[in-house]
């Protein structure tokens, strides 16, 4: 009995809260595409940086080594993946801060 | 505890329940005690913030309400669109799980989970194989055209694509390295801090004086751990949700 009453009291409000709720739905779904980049973007990236590059160089020496057991080509399978994983290492980077002046150019 | 102490013995897993199955050791150790106790922690937190469900939160419902709607409206929305709320579930669970891990560790006397790369390393695997399985699931073997980026001359291709596969490989260790990494070197440098306390107070004279600096450092670094625990646990958050993104809509962002 206790619920029901207040229930039908609140109904009113309800409606109203329903439409307040659609209101900041709407607001909150189109300011985000509009605006991808927020002032924590960059502090993210100081956190992402390090790490993924050296990930990157790792992963390039690892498949290196890895390349090296399984063919027997002992220095060579080391010495180009690694070189390669630094090479992705810096595109990780370049990719991550934002494409050199260059690149932009040519893309899109 | 004696000034001899390593500040990296605070990470040794120890033995608290010797178990074995079919040759493997899977004791309970202090990690395990950890990791349940953050489940524990995580779980009552989120069913007793939400137990009243009120219309006007209290004080525990606003703070499960602040970090729904970090991890939904300020995270997945903004990275993924309403396709991503498919893997909120497996994203909040990450959030929280790492949340209270970190934040645990913390505590005095306590053990870090995450400082431990067996640990993040696992849940990052986790992640690549659910990109893999989604990428391959939603869109075949024009998955693979993840790794040949668009505009590119045709001659350069030998060089770009393992690049691209380098740097796709390198996503787990990236990921689990971060959050281990991060946790590891906080925990130590104030554990180094709190042992420069110990040995000048102990050295005497003017060097007992001194033994305030340290002791000023660890506090601020106490600080600087509570942010860094709270933001790697949403680095790895959203971190996720970017290759979860690109896994469901390959290049479409570009």
């Amino acid at each position: 009995m206790a619920t029901n009453t207040t229930d039908q009291r609140e109904d009113p409000d309800q409606d109203r809260l329903d439409e307040l709720g659609r209101k900041i739905e709407a607001a909150r779904g189109t300011s985000p595409e509009q605006g991808p980049q927020r002032p924590a973007a960059g502090r993210n990236l100081a956190y992402r940086l390090p790490t993924e590059f050296v990930a990157a160089v790792f992963v390039g020496a690892a498949l290196g080594w890895g390349f090296d057991r399984l063919t027997g080509l002992k220095p060579f399978g080391i010495i180009v993946f690694s070189i390669l994983g630094i090479v992705a290492a810096f595109h990780l980077v370049f990719r991550l801060v934002g494409k050199p002046p260059v690149d932009k150019d040519e893309g899109n | 505890m004696a000034a001899g102490h390593s500040p990296m013995e605070q990470f040794t897993i120890k033995t608290l329940v010797p178990i074995e199955f079919a040759g493997y050791d899977i004791s309970f150790t202090n990690s395990s005690l950890w990791m349940l106790l953050a489940v524990i922690c995580s779980a009552a937190f989120l069913t007793l913030g939400v137990k009243r469900d009120g219309v006007v939160p209290g004080r525990l419902q606003s703070i499960v309400e602040i970090f729904y709607d970090f991890i939904m409206r300020q995270t997945v929305i903004p990275v993924m669109g309403e396709s991503g709320r498919r893997f909120f579930p497996l994203l909040f669970t990450f959030f929280i799980f790492i949340f209270f891990t970190n934040f645990l560790g913390l505590l005095p006397y306590s053990f870090t989970v995450t400082s431990h790369i067996a640990v993040t390393f696992a849940m990052a695997l986790l992640v690549f194989a659910l990109v893999l399985v989604i990428g391959f699931w939603t869109h075949g073997l024009r998955f693979l055209s993840l790794f040949v980026p668009s505009g590119v001359p045709a001659w350069i291709m030998p060089v770009i694509v393992p690049i691209e596969v380098i740097s796709f490989l390198s996503r787990p260790i990236s990921l689990s390295l971060r959050l281990a990494a991060n946790m590891l070197a906080g925990h130590t440098m104030l554990k180094v801090f709190a042992g420069f306390v110990v040995s000048l107070l102990g050295a005497g004279g003017v060097f007992s004086a001194l033994a305030i600096a340290p002791l000023l450092a660890g506090v601020a670094l106490t600080a600087l751990e509570v942010l860094v625990a709270a933001v790697q646990a949403w680095v790895f958050t959203m971190l996720t949700c970017i290759y979860l993104n690109e896994a469901v809509h390959l290049h479409d962002h570009h």
